[in-house]
């Protein structure tokens, strides 16, 4: 187990490059956003999942040409219900996907505010996706395509129509939105906020070159 | 608001504060049922860290307890049941004697000449253009360090909660002596290198050292000074300025400090030296508050339920025991109740022992020679001392040029006229805001019901070490079979090109 900030080594030059970034999700309560997670982390779907996923977070890389991309997958852990998400979610959040229910309108005005909520708390440069989720439920659809990219557009978001049962654009979004992402800047670490993790048991400084702004 | 809230727990947790955020997370780890509520809309009380706009709001709100008492007879339709209800209290009891004041220009006009770069000299700052990046500022109520080796670290990696939450070193450790700021060597190879401490110096403080860090019960070696202070032991080993630098900043103590204690606290410092860097502290990016954000979010995620912004108004107690909360016209049950102790009703509640804080944003660094980041600057005095706490721009509290300092202690004033400058001297840092106050603990004073587990506000020490055995004492008693932050099962790892093999070796590039 010494080894597993492998990816995160500073120095790994003559390696692929590797770069690492967190992401967030937002969204209502039971719009999938925890379906979407386990979807392209495990490949997994289950109707019942439960409110939360049990872990601090996981993590899934994406490659693209010359670059692998490490997500650090944040889920709201269900602190959105009664509005307490802690500040902490979106510190050096490098990307963001705000989820919504097509079979619900509501959602979808909420997802708006929840966007507004990222451009005022999160990091400036903030890469954010729009995801209208539960699109194999077409025939209860409430949130028409054209509407929601329309706003995303508007907005500068990345924007799909996604569905976590089947599968369909998950892998997707979280590869375009690896594609979007300022991948040089990570690696040198610019900026404030370059802190280091606690580790277990670890006798010498370690550097850690995750990062945040 | 909608009052979807279930209405029955395990446990119900009152107050996001240091202590209770860690007791949420190890009980909700056990699988118990956990609601935490705080009736402020943001998280830890009076531990927690604000924005510029936030904390100016804090302040102006200051002192005034808003809070009116409704009386018992207007919670009777909660419950059939006969129920006793103790009405809460509120928070802002805990401050007093609270001032600030801007020491700058409102606005500075628009001028021909547009302003290039954020950190232009002093001089050019305004309220308005430091109002203009508030999120940039994270301001602590309550700061803290962690020892590197302490309990607080070792709980943040036995729970995984350090996943969530950097640090920095606190790389200038430093101390107020004859007029002037010295840095302090605090390891054998710092009073090897330094170049301020002659040869006979450097052999006496290795020795001192030396014998500091093979205290053990049974050394010999202090047991003469056993009814002496550990200033008696320090000066008869050393040059009076070594032994200030020892007591002061080394044991954290002061004159009074009883040798054992002194060698003790002394000891615990240099066993933190080298683990993450040649410094024995480590301070949260962003602020003392991502901590009991973490505990929070990790009893979230063992499905805790959190509301914010979202008050009980009375405790009630059937008998003598506790039954539930009067909350926002329901009764929200549980078999538990951990709560903060400057909410606790007014029959339970006493006001303990008080200290002097200041917070002030500078423009300039009180040690400039120092690296930036965090500087922890010991100020004694002939009967007190002051602890100084200095960030930088890098450590995500304070927009780049810009410092916060964190004073705590009763002779902050002195510290203050002979370290920062009101204008005019620009050899010290200028003080552009200021904020004074005393700070109060609240103490649990009468028998309160046996499931009732009352939480201690923040204390003066520098460290975390008094709330995490707090917090574990309270687990105990909630969880008496379990251990506290019993290590989980491990998750499956997700899939990943290298296979997790324990014999890793080949890595050596």
């Amino acid at each position: 187990m010494a080894n597993k900030a492998g990816p995160q080594r500073p120095n790994g030059t003559a390696q692929a490059k590797i770069c690492q970034f967190k992401l967030v999700l937002l969204g209502e309560s039971a719009v999938g956003k925890s379906s979407l997670v386990l979807r392209f982390v495990k490949g997994q779907f289950h109707e019942y999942q439960e409110s939360t996923i049990g872990a601090a977070f996981l993590t899934q890389t994406v490659c693209l040409d010359d670059t692998t991309v490490k997500f650090e997958i944040w889920d709201t852990a269900g602190q959105e219900r009664y509005h307490s998400l802690a500040p902490m979610y979106y510190r050096g959040a490098q990307a963001a996907i705000v989820v919504y229910d097509v079979t619900n309108q509501d959602t979808f005005g909420r997802a708006k505010t929840w966007v507004k909520e990222l451009q005022r708390q999160a990091s400036p440069n903030i890469v954010i996706a729009l995801a209208g989720n539960k699109a194999d439920l077409a025939n209860k659809r409430c949130v028409e395509y054209e509407e929601a990219q329309a706003y995303a557009e508007e907005n500068g978001l990345l924007f799909m129509e996604t569905s976590a049962k089947t599968g369909t654009n998950v892998n997707e979004i979280f590869l375009a939105i690896a594609k979007k992402l300022p991948k040089s800047e990570t690696i040198g670490g610019s900026g404030s906020g370059q802190g280091r993790r606690l580790v277990e048991s670890d006798t010498t400084a370690k550097t850690s070159t995750s990062c945040c702004k | 608001m909608s009052d979807d809230l279930p209405s029955t727990y395990d446990v119900i947790i009152l107050g996001t504060g240091m202590v209770e955020s860690i007791v949420a997370a190890a009980v909700a780890r056990t699988g118990k049922k956990v609601l935490h509520l705080d009736p402020n809309t943001y998280y830890g009380q009076l531990w927690a860290t604000l924005s510029l706009d936030s904390f100016e709001l804090w302040a102006k709100t200051g002192t005034s307890n808003t809070k009116t008492l409704k009386g018992e007879d207007s919670f009777k339709s909660l419950s059939d049941k006969a129920l006793k209800y103790y009405e809460t209290q509120d928070e802002r009891d805990c401050i007093s004697d609270l001032t600030f004041n801007w020491n700058i220009v409102e606005d500075i006009p628009e001028s021909e000449e547009e302003p290039k770069e954020e950190n232009a000299s002093g001089n050019e700052y305004s309220i308005k253009k430091i109002r203009d990046v508030s999120r940039k500022f994270n301001i602590d109520l309550a700061p803290k360090l962690l020892f590197a080796k302490g309990p607080m670290v070792e709980i943040l990696i036995k729970s995984q909660v350090s996943k969530y939450v950097e640090f920095l070193n606190v790389n200038n450790i430093l101390i107020y002596i004859d007029d002037a700021i010295e840095r302090v060597p605090c390891s054998k190879s710092d009073v090897f290198s330094s170049k301020s401490v002659n040869v006979v110096d450097k052999r006496l403080l290795m020795k001192v050292l030396t014998s500091i860090q093979s205290y053990t019960e049974e050394s010999p070696f202090f047991q003469e000074y056993e009814n002496k202070t550990f200033l008696d032991y320090l000066k008869a080993n050393l040059p009076e300025k070594f032994a200030n630098f020892i007591l002061y900043s080394i044991a954290a103590g002061d004159q009074n400090t009883p040798c054992l204690e002194g060698v003790q606290k002394a000891k615990k410092f240099l066993s933190c030296l080298g683990y993450y860097g040649n410094s024995p502290f480590l301070w949260p990016l962003y602020g003392s508050s991502e901590l009991l954000q973490g505990f929070c979010r990790q009893c979230a995620v063992f499905s805790g339920i959190y509301c914010l912004n979202r008050e009980v108004e009375a405790i009630a107690v059937e008998g003598d025991k506790y039954y539930g909360c009067a909350s926002n016209g329901i009764l929200l049950q549980s078999e538990h109740l951990v709560v903060s102790n400057s909410l606790l009703p007014q029959q339970f509640r006493g006001t303990g022992p008080s200290v002097k804080r200041a917070v002030l944003i500078t423009d300039k660094s009180i040690f400039p020679e120092g690296k930036e980041g965090v500087s922890l600057l010991q100020y004694p005095t002939d009967d007190s001392a002051a602890t100084i706490l200095e960030l930088s721009g890098n450590t995500c509290s304070v927009p780049k040029g810009l410092f916060i300092v964190q004073i705590v202690g009763n002779c902050l004033e002195e510290a203050i006229k002979n370290l920062f400058s009101e204008g005019g001297d620009d050899s010290k840092p200028k003080i552009l805001y200021s904020l004074r106050f005393t700070l109060h603990q609240m103490e649990c004073t009468g028998k309160l019901p046996e499931n009732i587990h009352a939480c201690p506000g923040p204390d003066f020490a520098t460290d975390f070490d008094a709330e995490i055995r707090k917090a574990e004492e309270i687990f105990k008693k909630i969880c008496p079979e379990e251990e506290f932050f019993a290590p989980l099962p491990p998750e499956p790892e997700p899939p990943s090109d290298e296979p997790d093999s324990p014999e890793e070796a080949t890595n050596d590039a």
